[in-house]
């Protein structure tokens, strides 16, 4: 005899037993004294247990107010918002920090890119600044033909400085404008859009707390 | 009538979900005994039981909301169940002797079934306190995971699934938890064999 059978004796006890285990555990049973034995200690065990007493608790586990009246039972709506205002928030946070960490990261990516369209690769922030002047050499074409600078080229101008401008960089620029302005707004959108559903959140589950503990107060 | 009295019981818990507390109250009168119970026969000790019953209601009421069907008296057992295991761990970390113990089984309460016949003798009466006192020391050299079991299934009858679903293990571990409490507490009170009762008097001995 092994545990399984200890085991399986003790389901036998309360009945819980599927018929075909049932009909070979009871077949053994019938031939083997020791496992009869184990059984009916099995049961004395149980049958002992189940002779223990109720005792009558000496306290009254009633609750009062005064023991309750700090927590009152809160509906499950309030949980709901409660979690709804706290994800809101995370997204909103998560979304500003993104978006602060990705403006400085684009610019930096922007930047090599710049060199490399300018003159096969340059090497590095000295050949930036050779490359500089360029469009300073520009600027005494727009005099010659009678027109006044553009706002725009002197932008460029100040920013030569920095990066080396050419004209494909000048002809994409606005489409590059376009795209980023769409993007600012789209994340806008999720900006307003989290902040508000955080807000209504908070402010429900504020309301919810407040009614059931004032309802609570009145009794 | 079992039917009608589970309705009061749904109402009841309906209306204490939304904090009436006389509603809650009345479900404590219900279930006080068996969840007390639960709590004296893990612990050991009326003076603890009665603190982790107190603090399993309060703790009931408090989540109340979380109650999603099913047998409420299991999920005050669960919660009761918990809050002895938090006593135990309690008493493991400071443990403490009691100035004037007490034993369990030696103040007033319910009167066992075999003490209730008035015909007994008080050496009788006295007997049987002593077997009491036998089946908790029994149960209290049980490990906590199996005298749960044990105190689960066979003092407060809740079936496997139930028992399961109290202490969160699986159904095969509560089977062989309960037939190695139930043997292990056969042993135990063979040492305590002349309080027995004569019919729970076996003389055999087995090695599994």
């Amino acid at each position: 005899m092994n545990f399984k059978d200890v085991e399986i004796l003790s389901e036998y006890l309360d009945g819980q037993l599927d018929p075909d285990i049932l009909a070979r555990i009871e077949s053994r049973l019938s031939k083997d004294a020791e496992l009869r034995s184990v059984l009916e200690d099995l049961r004395s065990s149980r049958d002992l247990m189940r002779r223990l007493p109720m005792r009558k608790p000496k306290r009254d586990f009633r609750l009062t107010r005064a023991m309750v009246s700090k927590d009152p039972p809160l509906p499950a709506a309030f949980n709901g918002f409660r979690l709804a205002a706290v994800m809101a928030s995370l997204l909103f946070a998560v979304t500003v920090s993104a978006n602060l960490l990705s403006a400085p990261l684009m610019q930096l990516a922007a930047a090599p890119q710049q060199a490399i369209g300018m003159g096969g690769g340059g090497g590095g922030p000295e050949s930036f600044a050779q490359e500089a002047p360029a469009p300073e050499e520009a600027q005494p074409v727009a005099p010659s033909l009678g027109l006044e600078p553009l706002p725009t080229a002197e932008l460029f101008a100040e920013d030569s400085t920095r990066i080396a401008v050419t004209p494909e960089y000048k002809s994409s620029a606005p489409t590059g404008e376009v795209s980023g302005s769409g993007q600012i707004q789209s994340i806008t959108l999720w900006l307003f859009l989290f902040g508000l559903t955080a807000i209504l959140c908070a402010l429900a589950a504020f309301y919810l707390r407040t009614v059931t503990i004032t309802r609570w107060r009145k009794g | 009538m079992i039917e009608s009295n589970f309705m009061d019981e749904a109402l009841l818990i309906q209306s204490a979900k939304k904090g009436d507390l006389e509603s809650f109250n009345t479900l404590i009168l219900e279930q006080q005994n068996h969840v007390f119970n639960t709590a004296l026969r893990i612990l050991g000790d009326e003076h603890m039981a009665a603190d982790a019953t107190q603090e399993a209601f309060l703790s009931a009421f408090r989540s109340l909301t979380t109650f999603r069907g099913g047998s409420f008296r299991a999920w005050l057992l669960r919660i009761v169940t918990n809050a002895a295991y938090d006593e135990l761990r309690r008493q493991k970390r400071r443990p403490s002797v009691p100035l004037d113990p007490q034993p369990v089984n030696g103040e007033e309460g319910d009167s066992p079934r075999w003490l209730a016949d008035p015909a007994m003798s008080p050496e009788q009466k006295i007997e049987a306190e002593e077997l009491q006192t036998a089946i908790q020391h029994c149960l209290d050299n049980l490990p906590v995971e199996y005298r749960a079991v044990v105190v689960l299934a066979d003092i407060q009858g809740l079936d496997y699934s139930e028992v399961a679903s109290v202490v969160r293990a699986p159904l095969g571990t509560i089977k062989s938890r309960l037939a190695r409490a139930r043997l292990r507490l056969r042993e135990c009170l063979r040492g305590f064999r002349e309080l027995l009762p004569s019919a729970f008097r076996l003389e055999g001995e087995h090695t599994v």
